[in-house]
C-alpha cells in the first residue's frame, strides 16, 4: 500500500511540476510576480474546452490550438503587464490579483459556475504487479519530464535561453551588453502563458474545471516554485514531486481534509528557515541558477 | 474654523468633522439603506485598519481576514458556549488575535514582499481548514448561528441603528489611531521603513519590533471588526470568516483611496462599497461578479496610473497648482522687472 501511495503521489507531483515551469520562467527572468498564473491555467483549461465542444477533440489533440490561444492570450495580457515589469513588487503583486479577479469573473459569466469536463481516451488504470497507474497521470508525468529537461537545454545552449539567463541575474547589465531586455520580458511572458495554458490541457483530462479552479492552483505552483528555489527549474521537479508525496501520504493516513495543510505547513517552515528553497542550504554544490 | 483647518491638528478635526457628517445617517429610517450604510461603514473599518499595517509599513498583508475570523470564533464561541457577553468575548477575542498577530509577525514579518504576501495567503487557508476540522468547537463547515435574543448585555438589537452607531464609533477610534500613529514616532518609523528599511534600520529603527507593534494595532481592530460584524449578521461559518476575499476587499478599497494616508481608507470604502452592494443587487442574477470585475479592473488601473490613490492624485494636483502659482508670480515679478529697465533706458 505504501509504495502504491508513493507511486500516485510521485505522478501527482508530475503534474505538479509542470504547472510550475511556466511560473518560474517568469519569476526567475523577468522577477515578475504572477498571482493570476492558476488562472492562466485556468483559460487553458476553458480553451481546452471550447476547443472540444467546437472541434469535439480530445485534450491531447487539442495541444497546438491550445499553443496558438496562449500566444495570442500573452500577447494581450502582456500589453498590460509589460508596464509593471521591472517596478516595485507589490504593485505587480497587486496588479495580477486585478487580473485574477477579471479573468474570474469573466469565465464566471460567460461559462457559469457549473463543473466542466471533458471525456479522455485515456482513463484506463494500468495494473503493474499490484500498482494501479492511471494512464492520464503517466502521460502527464512524462510530459513534465520532458518539459522540463527540454526547457533545461533550451536555456543552457540556446541564444534566447542565454539571453534569458542573463537578464534573469542583472538586467541593467543586460541592457548594456546589447541584449533587448523587452523583447526577453515578451518571449518569457508569453512562454510561461503558453506553458500554463499546456498544463491546464492536461489537466482537463483528470480534473473537472469550474471559474474558481485558478485560486488553488496559483497556490500550488507558487508553493512548488519557492520550494525548489527561485529560477530552478530542477529545484522545482524535486519540490513538486515531496508536495505531491506528502499529499497522498497525509490524505490517506490522517484523512483527504487535512491533505492541503500539510504542504502549507512545510511550505511556511520552508519559508520562514530558508526563503531560498530547499537546496539552498541542503546541497553541497549550489544548484545552477536558471 | 479656518484657524483649526490650518492649525497642526487639523487632521483631528477633520476626522471628527467625517465622523459627524458620517453620523447624520442614523436619522435614516429605511432598512435597506441602513443596511447598505452599516456595510460600508464595516468596509472602512477593515479598510482603515488594513491601512495601519499594510499603508504605513508596507507589507502587503493578504491575510487580515485571518485575525478577523479568529476574533469573530472567539467571541461567538464564548457567547453561544460558554454564556459570556459579547461586549468581554469581543475584547477576549481581540487578545486572541493580537497574541496570534505577535506570532505571525515575528515569523513572516522578516520576510520580504511576495514571500509575506504568500505566507499570509497560506495561513487564511490554514485557518479555513482547521476551522472546518475541529467541527466540535467550531461547528464545522456548517458554522455557528447566534441566537436572535434582542437585549443590550446580548449585543443583539431590535433595530440596526445601535449595531450602526457601534461601527461609527470603531471607525473614529481607526481614523483616531491612524491620525495619531502618523504624527507619533511610530508613523515616522513606518513610513521610514517604507521608504527604504537598510536605511531605516542603519539609523537604528528596529525594523522587527516596528512591524509587529503595526500588525497587532491593525489586527486589533481587525478582530473587533469582525466581533461586530458577526453580532449584526448573527452567523458565522468557515467560508466567510476566513475568505481570502474580503482581505482582498480590504486591500482594495485602501489602494484605491490611497494607501499610507488617513482619508484614503474612509474614501475608497465610501464609494465602493455602496457600489458594491448595489452592483450586487442589480446584477446577481445575471452578472454575479460584475463588481470584482470592476474591482479588478481599478485595481489594475490604479495600480499602472496613479500608484497613490485617489487622495495621492488630490495631492498631487494640489502641489501641481501651488506650483503654477509660484511661477505665474515669479513670471509677473520678472515682468516688472523688466518694464522697469525699458522705462530706465
Amino acid at each position: 500500500m505504501l509504495l502504491q501511495l508513493i507511486i500516485s503521489g510521485i505522478l501527482l507531483g508530475g503534474i505538479y511540476a509542470l504547472l510550475s515551469i511556466g511560473l518560474s520562467l517568469q519569476l526567475g527572468v523577468s522577477k515578475f510576480i504572477n498571482f493570476a498564473y492558476g488562472d492562466f491555467v485556468m483559460i487553458g483549461m476553458y480553451s481546452t474546452y471550447v476547443v472540444y465542444l467546437a472541434f469535439g477533440l480530445n485534450p491531447y489533440l487539442a495541444w497546438p490550438l491550445v499553443i496558438l490561444m496562449g500566444i495570442v492570450f500573452g500577447l494581450i495580457m502582456f500589453t498590460v503587464a509589460k508596464r509593471a515589469i521591472g517596478k516595485s513588487p507589490i504593485n505587480q503583486i497587486l496588479m495580477t490579483l486585478g487580473f485574477a479577479m477579471i479573468l474570474q469573473n469573466v469565465v464566471l459569466l460567460f461559462f457559469k459556475s457549473d463543473f466542466k469536463s471533458v471525456p479522455s481516451d485515456f482513463n484506463n488504470s494500468i495494473k503493474i504487479s499490484e500498482i494501479f497507474v492511471s494512464g492520464n497521470q503517466l502521460i502527464t508525468f512524462g510530459l513534465a519530464l520532458v518539459s522540463t529537461i527540454g526547457f533545461l537545454v533550451f536555456i543552457k545552449y540556446s541564444n534566447t535561453g542565454r539571453a534569458m539567463r542573463a537578464v534573469g541575474q542583472n538586467r541593467n547589465a543586460s541592457k548594456l551588453m546589447g541584449i533587448n531586455v523587452p523583447r526577453v520580458d515578451m518571449v518569457v511572458f508569453i512562454l510561461g502563458t503558453v506553458m500554463a495554458m499546456c498544463s491546464g490541457a492536461l489537466l482537463m483530462t483528470m480534473y473537472p474545471t469550474y471559474p474558481t479552479v485558478g485560486s488553488g492552483l496559483s497556490i500550488i505552483a507558487w508553493i512548488t516554485v519557492i520550494l525548489g528555489g527561485v529560477g530552478h527549474l530542477q529545484g522545482a521537479l524535486v519540490a513538486a514531486l515531496i508536495i505531491g508525496v506528502s499529499e497522498t501520504l497525509t490524505g490517506y493516513y490522517l484523512g483527504g481534509d487535512v491533505r492541503q495543510l500539510v504542504y502549507f505547513v512545510i511550505f511556511i517552515i520552508v519559508l520562514i528557515v530558508s526563503p531560498g528553497g530547499i537546496f539552498n542550504k541542503i546541497s553541497f554544490r549550489k544548484v545552477k541558477r536558471l | 474654523m479656518k484657524k483649526l483647518l490650518h492649525s497642526k491638528n487639523k487632521d483631528y478635526f477633520l476626522v471628527f468633522l467625517v465622523v459627524a457628517l458620517l453620523s447624520l445617517t442614523l436619522f435614516v429610517d429605511n432598512k435597506y439603506t441602513l443596511d447598505i450604510i452599516i456595510t460600508t461603514v464595516y468596509f472602512c473599518v477593515i479598510a482603515g485598519a488594513w491601512n495601519i499595517m499594510c499603508g504605513y509599513a508596507g507589507q502587503l498583508s493578504l491575510g487580515h481576514v485571518v485575525f478577523m475570523g479568529v476574533g469573530q470564533y472567539t467571541s461567538t464561541i464564548l457567547f453561544v458556549k460558554l454564556g459570556l457577553s459579547p461586549w468581554i468575548g469581543m475584547f477576549a477575542g481581540t487578545i486572541v488575535a493580537m497574541i496570534l498577530a505577535f506570532f505571525v509577525g515575528l515569523l513572516a514579518l522578516r520576510l520580504k514582499h511576495y514571500y509575506f504576501a504568500l505566507a499570509t495567503v497560506a495561513l487564511v487557508t490554514i485557518f479555513q481548514v482547521l476551522a472546518v476540522k475541529f467541527d466540535g468547537l467550531t461547528g464545522g463547515a456548517i458554522g455557528i448561528s447566534i441566537p436572535y435574543e434582542p437585549s443590550f448585555l446580548n449585543m443583539v438589537f431590535k433595530g440596526y441603528k445601535p449595531s450602526l452607531l457601534l461601527f461609527i464609533i470603531l471607525l473614529l477610534a481607526v481614523l483616531l489611531t491612524t491620525t495619531y500613529i502618523s504624527k507619533s514616532r511610530l508613523g515616522a518609523n513606518l513610513i521610514a521603513m517604507r521608504e527604504d528599511d537598510m536605511a531605516a534600520a542603519s539609523l537604528g529603527v528596529n525594523l522587527l519590533k516596528n512591524k509587529i507593534i503595526a500588525l497587532c494595532i491593525s489586527a486589533f481592530f481587525t478582530s473587533l471588526a469582525g466581533s461586530l460584524y458577526a453580532q449584526y449578521t448573527l452567523y458565522i461559518d468557515p467560508i466567510s470568516a476566513f475568505n481570502l476575499v474580503t482581505s482582498e476587499k480590504a486591500a482594495i478599497l485602501t489602494i484605491v483611496g490611497g494607501t499610507g494616508t488617513i482619508f484614503g481608507p474612509l474614501l475608497g470604502g465610501l464609494i465602493l462599497g455602496p457600489m458594491e452592494i448595489f452592483l450586487r443587487g442589480w446584477l446577481g442574477s445575471t452578472f454575479q461578479g460584475a463588481y470584482l470585475v470592476i474591482y479588478g479592473v481599478l485595481l489594475v488601473f490604479v495600480v499602472l496610473v496613479m500608484p497613490n490613490g485617489i487622495v495621492g492624485a488630490i495631492k498631487h494636483l494640489r502641489r501641481k497648482k501651488t506650483e503654477k502659482r509660484q511661477e505665474a508670480m515669479l513670471k509677473q515679478e520678472v515682468n516688472k522687472q523688466h518694464q522697469h529697465k525699458s522705462i530706465e533706458s
